[in-house]
């Protein structure tokens, strides 16, 4: 359990991520699209928490972030509009090619 | 554009057969007529009074109970009394993630109608903002809102994302016409075919007449 959320949810939400960014690829959307589209499930998450996610799913190579042209600094964009694609592994664990125990329930 | 299906593995659509296992068990124990625990017996009044309709149910105790010739499904003296939040929880679970992938699914077919065109004709426009922009809110407000789309924001947004590829494509040109310059020795086949990446997608014209009302300036002179 991680802030209150257990293992089924968590890998729930993860999954959904998976699935919401699946959805646009090649495309992306930023965070608070994620959320949004998220709430629908899991009308309790929190920002930070799929903040987190993104981290993980991002240092797990299935989700990269796209900086845009006007991004001078990358660093100073807000999370919440920072844009957010699948990677092609990413869309191999989403479509199921890849089998990732971590987010399998 | 991959489309959203409701395609996932066995493990991810356990709840909803967990769900319909509890049934199965208790029904079960139903045919055989010799309910093991009282906990099976509660649940079985139970769920002939929730459906109302006896036929229907029986309907499906027979597809279920096929599916299960062995009888492995069995009660247990402890389940049935645990089950039912449980079930409850993960009923009303699948059916939430069934209508999102539905309307996932919609939303996928529209993307894909209006933006798959873009996206095979060149990767490099994911990187733009407009074209991002653009997709993001279209998603977002087929996916997540009930209200309806306004119109004048999606037409500021694909203005904006057709000025972008208009831009795009003029300082493409002029690039690859600098380096046509300084190759200039024989390398008038590379700049063609460089110029040929750079091109607007075929599409492109519709778009515009869509928006504006009027032809492309290239095109109109094809």
């Amino acid at each position: 359990m991680a802030n209150g959320r257990d293992t089924r949810e968590i890998k729930r939400i993860r999954n959904e991520t998976l699935v919401a960014l699946k959805v646009l690829y090649p495309a992306a959307l930023q965070a608070e699209q994620i959320l949004r589209s998220l709430l629908a499930l899991f009308p309790t998450l929190e920002f930070d928490a799929l903040k987190r996610d993104l981290h993980y799913l991002s240092e797990k190579g299935y989700v990269e972030r796209v900086a845009t042209e006007d991004e001078r600094d990358k660093a100073l964009t807000p999370w919440r509009r920072r844009w957010f694609r699948l990677t092609p592994l990413g869309m191999e664990v989403a479509d199921h090619c890849i089998h990732d125990p971590a987010l399998e329930e | 554009m991959a489309v959203a299906t409701t395609s996932r593995t066995p493990r991810q659509s356990r709840p909803a057969s967990l769900g319909a296992e509890s049934v199965t068990r208790n029904e079960h124990t139903e045919f055989a007529e010799t309910p093991t625990t009282v906990g099976a017996k509660k649940k079985k009044t139970s769920s002939t009074k929730g459906s109302g309709k006896k036929g229907k149910s029986g309907k499906r105790r027979r597809a279920r109970v096929t599916l299960d010739p062995s009888g492995t499904l069995d009660t247990t003296s402890a389940e049935p009394l645990s089950r039912p939040k449980h079930k409850g929880d993960e009923r009303g679970w699948t059916d939430r993630v069934r209508a999102h992938r539905r309307r996932q699914a919609s939303v996928s077919v529209v993307l894909d109608q209006t933006f798959g065109r873009f996206a095979e004709s060149d990767p490099l426009l994911w990187d733009r903002r407009a074209y991002l922009m653009l997709v993001g809110i279209v998603y977002d407000r087929l996916a997540n809102d009930e209200a309806d789309i306004p119109t004048e924001e999606l037409i500021a947004l694909a203005k904006l994302l057709a000025e972008s590829r208009r831009a795009d494509s003029q300082s493409h040109a002029a690039r690859v016409e600098t380096q046509a310059k300084e190759q200039c020795a024989g390398g008038s086949d590379d700049a063609s075919s460089a110029s040929g990446n750079g091109r607007l997608p075929d599409a492109f014209g519709d778009v515009v007449r869509q928006i504006y009302g009027t032809n492309v300036p290239g095109a109109a002179r094809a």
